[in-house]
């Protein structure tokens, strides 16, 4: 049982409607849509603003690309593209795109915008060489909530299908949402809006929510970190915020961007504040720091960079790793403040979860989108075309475990929790991979790996016939059975 | 300022004088006017200065006050929030006590009881308290700090939901009055449009603000964020005095009692901003009393100076009397229901109905055409319980509004009539005095003159009428139920698994059903909180009328009296002789007591006032 892979399927599909379309005026949209499926996941840093989107993006390109700052911003959507060599373009809203010049400020990208008004730029798009874009695209979004409305607005056209209410019109520009949030109260009106800002076509099955600037969450207190992962546990065991993602991770991005570009020089700075004598005095404020004591040998602007650079939190943490000597050099001092940022969880989760899917959402997303082109622009030999795409949308199996999980997140199969727990794990929203799915150790054999899988299977087959089971759980087990199957195909022995 | 002990020399002083004053309207068996003067002088004596403290949540509200007290009676968790409101007053010895909702509905009024003083943690923050199932109203602890000696009072309000919550609409419900607002928002990020907002409304509420920009010691760029909240409130045209501060510090500054760190935390300036605050009521409250003070010698002092026109110079005394009539007439006409003030009152609440209900009507369209839209733009069957929520609160918020609108408009009117008002009592209180005879008595003349303009005469009618009633509704606002559209769960059991245009089908069904369902939750919310409104105008109206016919009634009677006075034949020589000198004597004290209360009005610091 090995069905042409679902990427194939759409991908024929969408050359077919190419081939009817051809020299029309569809043709344009479907290629965008076919080499959407050849590109990597599209995903976007979304929440409100000030979250610290900017800041996570770099951390987890690894290097200050983004400019960020104690004001508002980000205002321009800029997607962060791998290619070969570095250059940035410019996505007016009507007209062809150009090339754009810019300079490195610190780091940062400082991009001239060649003297078009904010507003009417669509996007912009920075090619840049760095292995974890070649995964998947990164797309930092202006933040929602902002001062000026027509700022978040920006995002809410990226991020909502265009123009229609119902997911089926089409599919928005992105495969995937990392949705930051910060700590807000569960009986907050603008706690589920938090999760919820401007976005339709967001599952639990294409979006993780990151609780950002995680090392505040505490008021910087060194078990900061430990506060922001109750916080982000309690978030997501609220049954609201299951329906809408798939988990909360805590994450201090300030500490993961600073530690994955740390210089020697910083190191040497943090070294000699730690052996200062009067460090416990200067780290009480960011002013005492600011301004500094004859003692310490370091220059006005050198420890207003390290505070730029760390915050409060991650410099006390650092100076307390170097003088209790738990780091010698800056690579363990990098490490740590790694480790400690959360980062590397949601990294796991990204490529677990997202880059692990990648091709499903892909999918999914590339067969919305010719849908909805197939709708508007219909023509009578492309009709046939538009009952595949729904026979290959009913049809596939990924797809049903997609919406499965949106029907468990939201509640709608009454199963005990347990179960649900059980089922979830089944349908790889922890892992896509058949030993995850069955809540096996890595290295399990093939033959645990079938033992387990019939186990679920039997178990699955049962609640599907069990006469008590209601409609919507037996179409569910339904479902959990022939993944089991997948999984046994998989495996299957000779 | 923290070292103040006890009342202030000018409080003693106020009271001095308001007791004097009482004895001599006691002596001239003005029961009406004692009963006045005794109510300014409790004004005085129960003048607790209350100073709310609000914001969004997670700012550091509860550190904010427990800094600034340097004690630690807010709880403070990383994680869980204050749930009820904390009322922060002096007391020599630690205690607390809690206040319940009464059990059921309007039934009953709230019940207070003592508490241990160890246990405000668990009652006040919502871990030991999930969802308020105590139906716990506020919690009020007592602490011995100097800070609080002179009748201060912090408000520490709930974090929980936000401030675009039905909870946050409540507290908020309070401000005005409160004598000054500290807004807190950290120095992490700049305001958000909803806190702009909020500070928007509060300064209707209650035009004194302070912002207090906390956690500076965490965030190295905190100047270029206050700067960018003070363009914002600037934009918004909200007038408030900034200060940045750091609780921690503050704390670190308490174990170590070094002055320096202190003056680092930025409390120094905040207490001084506070003691200014404590000073401005005092003086409210002070210029309140000299007011009233002056306007019942005001009101003494004529029937004096007409009997002892009768007495020394019986042939003017019929002159005197014919114009003494003329100022009982105009008393009477100021008695009558077609008195100017009446109708200006009158008038003036008819208009603020009118365009309150106005608003109100314009606001909840706005909210009915965005409830639309919403329902529109998802599934009623999936978002009902957080659209229901949202409703609520976008509700709440306009109904605040509408408020704010209305107490600014009340507050406007109760000015105009209260000058318009002060205007028609000097006609009537015109002293047609001996002039000659009085310079004999080496009396100052000049202090029996009408009384001056007084700048801060605002205070006593803010002061008479406590009208500020907030329409009740908000308080049902929570509990009121949405009814739950029909159709709307069955949508759930169709699930996805149906086609294209099935599901559509029944989604526009839930939608419209759910649009009926909203409309009618409107209407009804409409008609009462309109019904409420006009409810509140009118309680206000009726007790700033009551006031002022008191006080009409008062000048009847004082003209009436003098009248008499002159008209009252002399008798033999020597009582005439006993007489002038008790009119003579009493003249004097008052000339001393408008001195006095003319200081009182004049003063405004107490240091100058203790002088």
């Amino acid at each position: 049982m090995s069905p042409p892979r679902l990427t194939e399927q759409v991908g024929a599909l969408v050359g077919a409607a190419l081939a009817v379309h051809a020299g029309g005026p569809a043709e344009p949209a479907l290629r965008a849509v076919a080499d959407r499926l050849s590109e990597p996941l599209r995903v976007a840093i979304a929440g409100r603003v000030k979250a610290g989107k900017s800041t996570l993006l770099n951390a987890l390109v690894g290097q200050q690309l983004a400019a960020t700052d104690a004001g508002e911003c980000t205002r321009i959507v800029t997607w962060y593209v791998d290619g070969l060599t570095y250059r940035i373009t410019l996505h007016p809203r009507g007209g062809p795109p150009r090339q754009l010049p810019f300079r490195r400020l610190h780091g940062a990208l400082d991009i001239a915008l060649d003297g078009v008004a904010t507003e009417n730029v669509e996007r912009l798009v920075v090619d840049w060489p760095a292995p974890v874009l070649r995964e998947m695209t990164l797309i930092d979004t202006p933040g929602m909530g902002s001062t000026s409305t027509e700022v978040g607005l920006r995002t809410e056209a990226l991020l909502t299908p265009g123009g229609a209410d119902d997911a089926e019109d089409g599919p928005s520009d992105v495969d995937a949402v990392v949705y930051l949030i910060r700590h807000v109260h569960g009986e907050d009106v603008r706690f589920l809006e938090a999760f919820q800002d401007g976005s339709v076509d967001r599952r639990p099955i294409n979006t993780v929510a990151v609780l950002a600037r995680a090392d505040e969450v505490g008021h910087a207190k060194p078990d900061a970190l430990g506060v922001a992962a109750r916080v982000a546990e309690r978030y997501a065991a609220d049954q609201r915020i299951r329906a809408l993602c798939r988990t909360v991770v805590p994450v201090a991005g300030l500490l993961a961007s600073s530690a994955a570009g740390l210089r020697e020089t910083e190191y040497r700075a943090i070294e000699l504040l730690a052996t200062s004598l009067d460090v416990d005095r200067l780290l009480v404020t960011a002013d005492r720091l600011l301004a500094g004591t004859p003692e310490l040998d370091l220059l006005a602007d050198e420890r207003a960079a390290l505070l730029d650079r760390f915050g409060m939190f991650g410099l006390r943490l650092a100076v307390r790793l170097i003088r209790d000597r738990h780091v010698a050099s800056a690579t363990d001092l990098a490490r740590e403040l790694l480790t400690a940022s959360g980062l590397p969880a949601l990294r796991t989760i990204l490529a677990d979860q997202f880059a692990g899917r990648a091709d499903v959402l892909k999918a999914r997303s590339a067969l919305m989108g010719l849908e909805a082109i197939l709708r508007r622009h219909p023509l009578p030999a492309a009709v046939g075309l538009l009952h595949d795409a729904e026979r290959v949308r009913a049809g596939a199996h990924e797809f049903a475990e997609i919406v499965l999980v949106d029907r468990l997140r939201s509640g709608a199969v009454p199963l005990d929790e347990v179960e649900l727990h059980e089922a979830e794990l089944l349908l790889g929203v922890t892992g896509a991979d058949a030993r995850g799915r069955l809540g096996l150790p890595a290295d399990a054999g093939p033959d645990t790996v079938r033992k387990a899988a019939a186990e679920q299977h039997l178990r699955w087959q049962r609640r599907a016939e069990h006469p008590a089971s209601s409609r919507e759980v037996g179409q569910a087990a339904r479902v959990l059975v022939r993944t089991c199957e997948g999984i046994l195909g998989e495996f299957a022995t000779g | 300022m923290a070292d103040q002990q006890g009342p202030s020399a000018a409080v003693r002083y106020g009271r001095e004088t308001v007791d004097l004053a009482v004895e001599g309207a006691a002596a001239y068996g003005r029961d009406d006017l004692v009963a006045r003067l005794r109510g300014a002088r409790d004004l005085l004596s129960e003048s607790a200065v209350t100073v709310y403290v609000v914001g969004e949540y997670k700012q550091g509200k509860s550190s904010f006050v427990n800094a600034l007290l340097t004690t630690s009676v807010c709880p403070v968790d990383d994680d869980i929030a204050t749930a009820v409101p904390t009322m922060v007053r002096f007391s020599e010895v630690p205690r607390a006590s809690a206040t319940y909702e009464p059990d059921s509905g309007d039934v009953g009024s709230p019940w207070t009881e003592p508490i241990e003083f160890d246990e405000v943690a668990a009652h006040v923050a919502e871990g030991g308290n999930a969802g308020n199932r105590r139906r716990l109203r506020s919690v009020s602890v007592g602490v011995d700090r100097a800070l609080l000696e002179s009748g201060l009072v912090l408000v520490d309000t709930p974090g929980v939901g936000g401030l675009g919550s039905v909870q946050n609409a409540l507290t908020a419900s309070a401000l005005p009055s409160a004598h000054a607002v500290v807004f807190v928002s950290d120095a992490s990020q700049e305001l958000t449009e909803a806190e702009v907002r909020f500070l928007r409304t509060a300064a209707e509420l209650c035009p004194t603000l302070l912002f207090a920009l906390t956690k500076i010691d965490l965030y190295p760029h905190w100047r270029r964020i206050l700067e960018l909240d003070l363009g914002h409130l600037a934009e918004a045209r909200v007038a408030v005095d900034a200060f940045a501060l750091s609780s921690e510090v503050r704390n670190v500054a308490a174990l170590s009692g070094d002055a320096e760190v202190n003056e680092e935390s930025g409390f120094p300036p905040f207490v001084r901003g506070l003691g200014e605050v404590l000073d401005d009521a005092e003086r409210v409250a002070l210029q309140a009393l000299g007011a009233h003070v002056q306007s019942v010698i005001g009101q003494l002092v004529p029937v004096l100076a007409a009997r002892m026109t009768a007495l020394s110079r019986p042939e003017e005394s019929a002159d005197v009397a014919a114009e003494l009539v003329g100022a009982l007439e105009r008393a009477e006409t100021l008695r009558s229901r077609s008195a100017r003030w009446q109708q200006l009152l009158f008038d003036g609440f008819s208009d603020i109905s009118s365009d309150v209900d106005f608003d109100l009507r314009m606001r909840t369209r706005t909210v009915l055409a965005e409830a639309e839209q919403a329902i529109d733009e998802g599934d009623p069957a999936k978002n009902w319980p957080d659209f229901e929520k949202w409703l609520r609160s976008r509700l709440a918020t306009e109904t605040l509004d509408n408020y704010s609108r209305f107490a600014k408009a009340a507050d406007e009117l109760a000015m105009r009539v209260a000058e318009h008002f002060e205007l028609a009592e000097a006609q009537i209180v015109q002293v047609r005095a001996p002039v000659g005879m009085l310079d004999k008595l080496s009396i100052q003349t000049s202090a029996l003159e009408s009384p001056k303009k007084v700048t801060g005469k605002m205070a006593i009618f803010q002061k008479s009428y406590s009208g500020f009633m907030m329409f009740t509704m908000l308080t049902q606002l929570a509990m009121l139920a949405i009814p739950s559209p029909i159709g709307i769960a069955a949508g759930l059991l169709m699930g996805r698994s149906a086609f294209g245009d099935e599901r559509r089908r029944a989604t526009e069904k839930r939608r419209a059903a759910a649009k009926t369902a909203v409309r009618k939750f409107m209407d009804e919310f409409t008609l009462q909180v309109g019904k409420d409104s006009r409810d509140t105008i009118r309680r206000a109206q009726r007790e700033m009328r009551d006031r002022y016919a008191e006080r009409a009634d008062e000048l009847q009677r004082s003209a009436a009296e003098a009248v008499a006075a002159a008209q009252r034949a002399a008798r033999t020589g020597e009582d005439v002789a006993d007489e002038l000198r008790r009119l003579e004597n009493d003249l004097q004290m008052f000339a001393t007591l408008r001195a006095r209360s003319e200081q009182l009005l004049a003063r405004s610091t107490r240091s100058e006032a203790a002088g």
